[in-house]
């Protein structure tokens, strides 16, 4: 039965007694009440009805005898009053009311005769009434009183029956109220009594069963050991009630306990595992940073974590990509003496531990082969008994691998731990190794940038050294300008002279233009004269033909031959006439020419059929060499280029006797027309040379033959005839092409005659003035610069030592032209006296203003000298606006001392250099030398 | 097996060579530079090999002076890199003041541009009166010249520039005069140098120095002989005492107790030990 059952079943009974102790009163007190009310209002109330009824009766039959005695007067009145139905009815009313709360058979009978006796007796009061009203004697109405009187009688004695009737029911209910109270009293005692024990009863019964159980469970609770929680004593649960529960409950508790101390236990081993593989892995760790060397970290690394490892051998291995095939080295051991060592090296996938580099695992071996190699301690060998070998990882990739083999077993925290600092192991190598990456790198960077840095003093020292060489060319230069400026001496004296020359050639210009004119005129009128002349020749010749055919055959010989000479002779004056013609036209400016095409093959060929005969009745080879590289087709007069060549062709064949003509095509070279005024607008250019092995031109004649009515001598003239005109027309024919014509010859050799002509396709350009003059000037300029080329060689010659007697080198201040910015007119007049005689050119300026001014218009300044404090414009503002149009130009601030920072304000403001004022001269000078040098 | 190429063990035998004739060393110097120089001298020459070479100098003592010469760079400024003079003049010029006396060991001075700027530059700083300032090279024509103070004019314009970058005080014109053959830097300069030869791979320390400038020479050593120069200035440093090098020098050197660094950009460092 449950704790609470019981407690409920105790204090239930309790309650239980105590409410039926409460209803039993209660109902003992109801049931004294219901006596009492009994006793006090039904029986009280019925007598006290019965003797209000009587009372009221004996009121009514008093008022009856009254009547009697009582004045007529009067009667009527109490007619009245006997007859009020209110007497009456109180009385049946009370009579009803009796009647309703009587409850007895006796006393409903006693009550319905006294009502009917009342009725009666109120009938004979009616009756009286109505007597009285119908003024009845005293006496009848006596009369009628008396008859009634028995029932009047009758009625009391009921009604006192009824009274002492209802006084001893009276008499009975408190019989019976005191009964009851006495019973009541004894059941009470008896009640309680009962209960009581009832009580103390379950309360013992409850008590003692609970108090057995919870001193069970508490001596169970006492005898736990709050130190060894790992068992805690059960309660031996007999109860099936709430103790019981909480002994259960107890139990649940403890064997939780027990579970959560194990589990406790175990989180601890684990937590003290973890430290340990945390502090031993920190401070392995450690070690990583402290080295930077990867064999240094290695061998570290394994004296310290193969002692902590329980293990007695240890070797790390480390990656070693050579020749792109990764090996693995050995770089540190423990416990390990250099011969007793297996592998120094081994290869990916070579035996476990290659393997294991393979599989990127860690290999656990436990049954150690018994081949395996043994740990030597000083009295002998022992076989390992475990053995790991972990590969060391960074990225995905075996950088190391580290091998421990051990006498004993590794624990599983040795195991965690090596695979733990085995994971930080790659980083830190990776680390050093990087590290020393950099470190090489940094250092490499450092070589370089020293490298570069020599380098680049070597450069310098070569540009030096270079710089040197070019001063001493330039001293050499130097010595050279000062020859060169005594050449240019001499030949501004030659110029001189050429001056003059020039001038005397200008009026021999005029004398010529004169002399042109007149020769023009003479030309003109040689024309005229000759045309006057052809028109008779032409008849003479004419008649002089038709004689000598003499087709009437009239004539003699000797007059035919007479004939013969005289057309002969016509013949020639007519070729003499016909070559003044054309050389008077040409000189006259009459002469035409017209450009078209020429081809020059067809030209050639046909120069050399008119001259072959000639060549065979002389017995002369005539030769006709044409180039490849000539055009076909050259625009030019034909007709005056084919009288060129006949001219030069029969000049050729007239004056050789034996030998060979000769006549070459070829392309003009560049040099050769370079001074041709047309040189420049005309890309093709034909060169013909007629050469003969004839009797040649003697050198100083040669300029002469070009000359109109010039022969080499007369005697010449005589033998080979001609009229001498035909040279100075063909030069003159030449030029009008826009070529030349140049002879080259020795005497007795032959000669050679040079035409070039260009190929005009557009006609003669129009040669302007000035590019003639420009032509003319070349050619005198050639000509002097020949001379002058032919003095410095002459000059050359004078020795050094003459030239630095003679001459002293300029200052680098002389000829300069400085400017010098200042508004104090005395230090204006010093500085001006003192650059002066530096050989200075000397600009003085009043203030910033006036010196920008001056600088704008004058190209050649070399320095400015400024000075800082001047009016309109200070000094810091003209060499900013000097910098702003030319940053080169040396500007020397001259500053007042006093004034702190003007060095920097005149540095700012573009000064090159600054000089404190007062200005020491040599001071000044030196800084002008450095700032212009 | 180290696998010499012919040209490179024609160079071992030439610098022997130089180092028995002369007692210059150049065997420690760094390889490339020296091979250049000689490659250039056989171009110049039109030699065909380096052995050519090595037999011309044993055998001509002029040609032996002009391969000298060609191991001798010498290239220097006045005020070179500014920036470095100005660094010097604003961070360790206030650490001399108190100095009685300030010597300055100038190694691998060249032309002794560099010897005069420092000079200049303590004079301005009003320590002239209490420095020494010794300027050494190995070769002895540079030292002459240095001793000159001859400067030509046109290199005068970018020293005046370097000057005026390196924070001067004065008109650059003030320190020297000049003619149309150069300037000549004022001779109150050269009363506080001491010109000498010394060869920094044969010779040892002179003296304690509390400044030594060393600029764009360690460049021409292989790293052996860095050390072995590095070792040399810190043994001739006094406590504290500041090393100067080139701005693209820097000291690699096993053992970093030796040198603290001062001012790295400027390449300024301090030997260890706080007091000066």
């Amino acid at each position: 039965m449950g704790f609470k059952k019981k407690q409920f079943i105790g204090l239930g009974l309790t309650v239980f007694f105590m409410f039926l102790l409460l209803f039993i009163i209660l109902f003992m007190m109801q049931s004294i009440k219901a006596n009492m009310l009994e006793m006090v209002q039904d029986r009280y109330h019925k007598v006290n009805e019965a003797t209000e009824i009587r009372q009221q009766l004996y009121k009514n039959d008093r008022d009856l005898v009254n009547l009697f005695s009582t004045s007529n007067s009067d009667l009527e009145l109490a007619a009245e009053n006997l007859q009020s139905e209110a007497n009456k009815n109180k009385i049946n009313t009370k009579l009803l009311q009796l009647e309703t709360i009587l409850n007895r058979n006796k006393s409903k009978v006693l009550v319905k005769e006294i009502k009917d006796a009342y009725e009666t007796y109120s009938d004979m009061q009616a009756k009286i009434a109505d007597q009285i009203k119908g003024k009845a004697s005293k006496s009848e109405i006596q009369e009628t009183y008396n008859k009634e009187l028995e029932t009047r009688n009758y009625l009391f004695s009921k009604i006192d029956e009824f009274k002492v009737f209802q006084e001893s029911l009276m008499k009975n209910s408190l019989q019976d109220a005191t009964d009851k109270y006495d019973q009541l009293v004894t059941t009470l005692i008896v009640v309680v009594s009962i209960a009581l024990i009832l009580i103390v009863l379950v309360m013992l019964w409850v008590i003692r069963s609970t108090v057995s159980n919870i001193s069970s469970i508490t001596q169970v609770m006492k005898n736990v050991d709050f130190n060894n929680l790992s068992s805690i004593p059960r309660i031996q649960v007999k109860a099936k009630d709430e103790i019981g529960e909480i002994a259960e409950a107890f139990n649940s508790m403890a064997s939780s306990i027990e579970e959560y101390n194990s589990r406790e236990q175990r989180y601890t081993a684990e937590i003290q595992e973890q430290n340990w593989v945390q502090t031993n892995s920190v401070e392995i760790v450690n070690i990583y940073s402290r080295h930077v060397t990867v064999a240094g970290l290695a061998e570290q690394f394994i004296r310290k974590l193969a002692p902590v490892m329980g293990a007695s051998l240890g070797a790390l291995y480390l990656k070693d990509d050579r020749e792109g095939k990764a090996v693995f080295k050995k770089i540190a051991s423990y416990a390990d003496t250099e011969d007793s060592v297996g592998k120094q090296e081994f290869n990916i996938g070579e035996g476990i531990i290659g393997q294991c580099v393979k599989e990127k695992q860690p290999v656990y071996l436990k049954d150690i082969p018994s081949d395996y190699r043994v740990v030597s301690t000083g009295l002998g060998e022992v076989q390992p008994k475990d053995l790991i070998i972990a590969p060391v990882m960074l990225k995905e990739e075996v950088v190391a691998v580290a091998e421990f083999a051990s006498l004993s077993e590794f624990t599983a925290r040795e195991q965690k731990l090596l695979e733990n600092v085995i994971e930080t192991l790659g980083i830190g190598i990776t680390n050093i190794i990087g590290r020393m990456e950099v470190e090489r790198l940094l250092t490499e960077s450092q070589a370089q940038t020293e490298e570069l840095q020599a380098q680049s003093e070597e450069l310098q020292t070569q540009s030096e050294e270079l710089q040197a060489q070019s001063e001493e060319l330039q001293s050499q230069t130097e010595e050279l300008r000062m020859t060169n400026e005594k050449l240019e001496e001499r030949s501004r004296d030659a110029e001189l002279k050429s001056e003059e020359l020039q001038a005397a050639k200008e009026q021999l210009e005029e004398k010529a233009k004169q002399l042109q004119l007149s020769s023009k005129y003479k030309s003109e009128f040689l024309a005229n004269m000759s045309h006057e002349l052809r028109t008779p020749l032409n008849s003479i010749l004419l008649l002089s033909e038709m004689l000598t055919d003499d087709p009437d055959h009239e004539l003699s010989e000797e007059q035919k031959e007479f004939a013969n000479v005289i057309h002969s002779s016509g013949q020639d004056l007519l070729n003499l006439i016909n070559d003044i013609l054309d050389l008077s036209k040409i000189e006259a400016g009459k002469l035409e020419v017209s450009f078209e095409e020429v081809y020059l093959s067809e030209f050639i060929e046909r120069m050399e059929r008119n001259f072959s005969q000639t060549a065979k009745n002389k017995n002369i080879d005539f030769n006709v060499n044409f180039s490849q590289q000539v055009p076909p087709i050259i625009y030019t007069d034909e007709q005056r280029l084919q009288q060129i060549i006949k001219n030069l062709l029969s000049n050729a064949f007239k004056f050789t006797e034996k030998g060979s003509v000769s006549i070459n095509i070829d392309h003009a070279h560049p040099e050769e027309i370079r001074f041709n005024p047309l040189a420049s607008q005309v890309d093709a250019w034909v060169k013909i040379s007629v050469t003969d092995t004839g009797i040649g031109i003697a050198q100083d004649k040669q300029s002469m033959i070009f000359e109109a009515f010039q022969q080499v001598d007369g005697a010449i003239m005589r033998k080979f005839g001609g009229t001498g005109l035909g040279l100075s027309i063909t030069k003159e024919f030449c030029q009008l092409l826009g070529g030349t014509c140049t002879v080259e010859s020795q005497e007795g050799k032959g000669s050679t005659f040079t035409i070039i002509i260009p190929n005009l396709p557009g006609g003669m350009p129009a040669l302007k003035e000035i590019e003639a003059a420009e032509f003319q000037a070349a050619a005198a300029l050639e000509q002097t610069s020949a001379a002058g080329l032919m003095s410095v060689d002459s000059v050359v010659k004078v020795p050094a030592e003459e030239i630095d007697h003679n001459t002293s080198l300029p200052t680098v201040l002389s000829g300069k032209t400085v400017i010098v910015a200042d508004d104090d007119h005395r230090n204006i007049f010093a500085l001006k006296n003192a650059l002066l005689k530096e050989g200075m050119n000397v600009i003085t300026a009043e203030n910033g203003a006036e010196c920008l001014d001056k600088m704008m218009v004058l190209d050649s300044v070399d320095m400015v000298l400024m000075d800082i404090m001047m009016p309109v414009m200070d000094g810091y503002e003209a060499m900013k606006r000097i910098r702003a149009i030319n940053t080169e130009i040396p500007i020397i601030a001259l500053t007042a001392k006093a004034m702190k920072g003007d060095r920097e304000k005149c540095i700012e403001a573009g000064a090159t250099d600054y000089i404190s004022k007062p200005l020491k001269l040599d001071q000044l000078l030196s800084a002008m030398q450095v700032w212009l040098s | 097996m180290v696998v010499f190429n012919k040209e490179e063990m024609e160079l071992d035998l030439l610098l022997l060579a130089i180092y028995r004739l002369t007692g210059f060393d150049f065997r420690k110097y760094m390889r490339s530079s020296i091979m250049r120089r000689v490659q250039n001298r056989l171009s110049l020459e039109k030699l065909s090999s380096i052995t050519s070479l090595t037999e011309k100098i044993i055998h001509d003592e002029t040609f032996l002076l002009k391969v000298l010469s060609d191991f001798s760079i010498n290239v220097t400024e006045m005020f070179r890199d500014p920036s470095f003079f100005k660094a010097f003049r604003e961070d360790v010029v206030p650490l001399l003041r108190d100095l009685p006396e300030i010597r300055v060991w100038h190694a691998g001075c060249s032309t002794g541009e560099e010897a005069y700027s420092m000079a200049i530059l303590l004079q301005e700083e009003g320590l002239g009166s209490r420095t020494k300032i010794y300027a050494t090279d190995m070769n002895e024509n540079v030292i002459r010249k240095a001793e000159q103070g001859i400067i030509p004019l046109q290199k005068m314009q970018l020293y005046t520039k370097n000057y005026m970058s390196a924070g001067g005080k004065k008109s650059f014109s003030e320190y020297y005069k000049a003619d149309s053959e150069g300037a000549y830097l004022n001779s109150s300069l050269k009363d506080n140098i001491i010109f000498a030869q010394h060869n920094l791979v044969t010779d040892g320390s002179f003296n304690e120095f509390h400044i030594i400038i060393c600029r764009n020479v360690l460049i021409y050593f292989g790293l052996e002989l860095q050390q072995q120069v590095f070792k040399l200035f810190n043994d001739s440093l006094s406590p504290g005492g500041f090393l100067g090098l080139g701005s693209k020098e820097s000291i690699r050197i096993e053992d970093p107790v030796l040198f603290e660094n001062f001012n790295i950009q400027e390449k300024l460092f301090r030997k260890k030990s706080r007091n000066l």
